[in-house]
């Protein structure tokens, strides 16, 4: 709306300002407004990069216009060119230093350059001149999340949003901070609320998406991220979050063409490049895994954010291929120790080749810890039967419920529930509070068809543990079972 | 203590309703007066609150925090401390929470302003400009080293480098055309266009025109030819944004090497900036460019006499556009004439105060001209750009 009614009235000084010059004045004048006009119709556009050029040379020619330097400002910082934005935000100021929004742009833009005493002056200076000022308030609250405080700044970013129930920036990051905290109950219910407010809401539709992947509701991740897809097809953002809940399935060409997608639209898109990066080296391809991870960093215009995490996971994608490197010379040597083969196991469990990590694993013939690695590794390569025997004896020996539990869950996967059900029961009478041992068993009841103690046990794991993942499953579950009693 | 001070912030950021509704009955209010809003701040600084209570018992205390950090805790008027700032200058967030003994809190906060100056070629050392004229105004020459003493606040200074100024000079040529010039505008093209032709090869310019608005009409530039197509385009129209023109100047030529200057022609008073007074004439301080001053017909002589006579320039005022090829041409000669000296500073105190300097001749006769002083910042050297 603001912007709107600054381009009329860029609009309006260009017929009024240029009325009575003629020649070099009078060109200089007549250019610096149709440059802007043009810049700012770029950047409205959201073409970022082809706003720069025009806006650079309006603000060249029209010096003390605020609108010139503070849309370039704006169009730079969205090109990601952010210490060049600071640059224009800080002569927009210097014309209007009282202009709220130029002041929360550039507390944006040094945050993104990881510089959070900079920026908060900034948001400190806007919530000053208008207290309840959502986005000044929102900004302050990043500031305490960068600066580790998540507890405040989860009440900061909760003030943002009871100030302007539609700031719709305050969801998204507050709704960042509960999934980056592991908080993906809050996440859902704060996101859920503002995809209804704002259905057309593409960041607040993606972080949902996000939070249902992690979760484990990969149905509603997809056709959640893919509505926002359909909303804002240029977006690589959603692109790349399609890429992760689907790498988080295990869908690896699916996620690869996502992500691929993402980069099409901005070959410089940090998180396209490190999902790429992330399945190369599933793949075990690490020189490719790095060249998409040197790539995104050789970008100067990296958030420090963004560079960090890229950083150590370059770090971590180096030290496994060195380390996997080794230790398949030493098995192709025929001299591998069997802790070579351990680790060289655990180097492929992390790629998600579970089949090979139990082999492995199994040659080195393991003990202790190991064997419980092992079971794990058969479960997941899908081979539930030597899982199930594997857990069965540690069970027996050590008399412990969590390895009763994966015991049960091995014979569920192979369609055995009424043993499965006898698993959980053993590991419940170990540990009556085991909250996985409760929450099976209530599946192996459903699925055996005893619907009402399904119900209660559903109700009783519910009780004990109302937050998490698995919860918010229940939920689904128990409002299918019993539609019309709440859980 | 760091998740106090945080909390403290929050808390005044966050301004309760019900705090603020018991401030509002009990007219318990809390105000920072020193420093002032968007000004500047280094070194050791005094802070202080006024607050206003009922009753003087009613004070439990004041906590006062820089950022995220509480300083001092003062339990008793007069509330107030001091802060060492460092030497870096920097925007801060200060504030004062007050705190009620029935518990409630009142807070206020000042946010303050980076200072960008550009005093020094290198650490330490300070470069001036001298115009030396006689009792006749006449311009002195062939002066060296000897005839010349410099003080800061009143400290002798060790001249180190001394020579009779003749490499490029960088000026940027800022002229009014604002409504009321209209009936003058021929004559200040010509007089523009003579002046440019002063210009050596090296030297370059730039031509910034303002009225309400202000617009680069040439970008710096050793071509005569467009600087004179500039200089002849301006058309009068609309009000007058001076201190706006003097502020894009100051911009444009920040960050430049070598010496300096801008050649201002106005005739009229400030109506429409954008930029204040005050803050133009801070830029006249902390930047280290001469600025000419020249006030056609009945313009406010108190303005362009203190912002030029702070920067080591010099201000002129004339009835009639016909006297501007005299001024313009006076202009010409002394930046042709002017001596350069540098000194590295006995300044150990980095604090933001301006430094008073004076450069004195050994003939009383003769009036010595150079800037006045400079903001005690380290870190005021700009990265240098070249040309």
């Amino acid at each position: 709306m603001r912007r709107d009614l600054l381009v009329l009235t860029l609009a309006l000084a260009a017929v009024t300002g240029t009325v009575s010059h003629a020649g070099k004045a009078g060109e200089v004048r007549k250019d610096a407004f149709r440059l802007l006009n043009e810049g700012v119709a770029a950047y409205n556009r959201a073409e970022y990069a082809a706003a720069i050029v025009p806006l650079q040379k309006a603000a060249a020619a029209s010096l003390n216009s605020f609108g010139a330097h503070y849309f370039l400002g704006l169009a730079l910082a969205g090109d990601r060119r952010y210490t060049e934005a600071v640059a224009a935000y800080t002569i927009a100021l210097d014309l209007e230093p009282n202009h709220l929004q130029a002041n929360v742009s550039t507390g944006d833009a040094w945050l993104s350059l990881g510089d959070t005493d900079e920026a908060l002056p900034y948001y400190v200076r806007a919530a000053k001149l208008r207290p309840e000022y959502a986005p000044a308030l929102d900004g302050i609250a990043r500031v305490w999340e960068a600066t580790a405080d998540e507890e405040k700044a989860i009440a900061l970013f909760g003030r943002a949003l009871a100030s302007d129930k539609g700031f719709a920036p305050a969801y998204t990051h507050l709704g960042d901070l509960y999934l980056r905290a592991g908080k993906l109950d809050e996440a859902v219910k704060l996101l859920v609320e503002a995809v209804t407010i704002r259905p057309d809401f593409g960041a607040g539709l993606n972080r949902l998406a996000s939070a249902y992947g992690r979760l484990g509701f990969n149905n509603e991740a997809v056709a959640t991220i893919r509505k926002a897809i359909e909303l804002e097809p240029k977006d690589p953002a959603h692109r790349v979050t399609l890429g992760e809940v689907l790498l988080g399935m295990g869908v690896l060409a699916g996620s690869e063409a996502s992500f691929e997608a993402a980069i099409a639209i901005d070959p410089a898109q940090p998180k396209g490049r490190a999902g790429l990066a992330e399945i190369a080296r599933r793949r075990g391809d690490y020189p490719k895994a790095l060249e998409h991870i040197d790539r995104a960093l050789s970008d100067a215009r990296l958030p420090r954010r963004n560079r960090d995490e890229l950083t150590a996971q370059r770090a971590a994608i180096v030290a496994e291929r060195d380390l996997a490197a080794s230790l398949e010379a030493a098995i192709a040597s025929g001299f591998a120790s069997a802790a070579d083969r351990a680790a060289l196991s655990g180097v492929e469990a992390a790629r998600g080749r579970f089949d090979r990590a139990a082999e492995l694993l199994s040659s080195a013939q393991p003990e202790g810890a190991d064997r419980e690695r092992l079971a794990f590794y058969l479960f997941r390569a899908g081979r539930f039967r030597e899982a199930h025997e594997l857990y069965a004896t540690l069970a027996r020996e050590a008399k412990r419920a969590d390895l009763e539990v994966n015991d049960g869950a091995s014979l569920a996967r192979q369609g055995d529930d009424a043993k499965a059900k006898q698993a959980f029961e053993r590991a419940l009478a170990i540990d009556p509070a085991q909250p996985l041992a409760q929450l099976y068993l209530a599946n192996a009841l459903l699925r055996m068809g005893d619907t009402q103690a399904a119900t209660s046990t559903y109700r009783a794991f519910l009780g004990a543990y109302p937050n998490g993942a698995s919860a918010e499953q229940v939920r689904r579950v128990l409002a299918e079972l019993a539609p019309e009693a709440k859980p | 203590m760091r998740r106090l001070a945080v909390a403290l912030l929050l808390l005044a950021i966050a301004a309760p309703a019900a705090a603020q509704d018991a401030e509002k009955r009990r007219g318990f209010s809390i105000r920072i007066v020193e420093p002032e809003p968007d000004s500047f701040v280094l070194g050791r600084t005094n802070i202080r609150a006024e607050v206003k209570a009922e009753s003087p018992g009613d004070v439990d205390r004041v906590e006062f925090a820089v950022k995220d950090k509480v300083i001092f805790v003062d339990r008793e008027p007069p509330y107030e401390c001091v802060h060492d700032f460092g030497e870096e200058s920097k925007a801060w967030v200060i504030r004062a929470v007050l705190y009620h003994r029935e518990g409630i809190s009142v807070t206020d906060v000042v946010v303050t302003r980076k200072l960008t100056v550009e005093s020094f070629e290198e650490v330490n050392r300070v470069i001036l400009w001298v115009t030396v004229t006689d009792k006749s105004d006449k311009l002195v020459g062939d002066l060296t080293q000897d005839n010349f003493t410099v003080f800061e606040d009143g400290v002798s200074q060790t001249i180190r480098d001394f020579l009779l100024e003749d490499r490029p000079i960088t000026m940027a040529i800022v002229l009014d055309s604002s409504g009321s010039m209209r009936d003058q505008m021929a004559e200040v093209h010509r007089a523009g266009a003579s002046f440019v032709e002063t210009l050596r090869p090296q030297d370059q310019a730039m031509v910034i025109d303002f009225d309400d608005k202000v617009f680069l009409l040439a970008e710096l530039t050793a071509d005569q030819t467009i600087l004179k197509e500039a200089v002849t385009s301006t058309e009068a129209l609309g009000s007058t944004a001076l201190y706006d023109g003097l502020h894009a100047a100051f911009r444009k030529l920040r960050g430049l090497e070598g010496r300096k200057a801008i050649i201002l022609l106005s005739d009229g008073d400030d109506t429409s900036s954008q930029v204040s007074y005050d803050r133009i004439l801070e830029e006249a301080k902390a930047q280290g460019v001469l600025l000419y001053g020249i006030g056609l017909g009945d313009v406010r002589k108190s303005v362009l006499k203190e912002l030029s006579e702070t920067t080591g320039g010099r201000s002129f005022f004339i009835s009639k556009a016909t006297q501007l090829a005299d001024v313009y041409s006076k202009i010409a000669e002394e930046l042709r004439r002017q001596y350069y000296l540098s000194y590295s500073t006995t300044n150990k105190k980095w604090d933001g105060r301006f430094i008073k300097l004076e450069v004195k001749s050994k003939n009383p006769d003769w009036s010595v001209r150079a800037r006045r002083g400079y903001f005690a910042v380290r870190g005021g050297v700009m990265p240098p750009t070249k040309k």
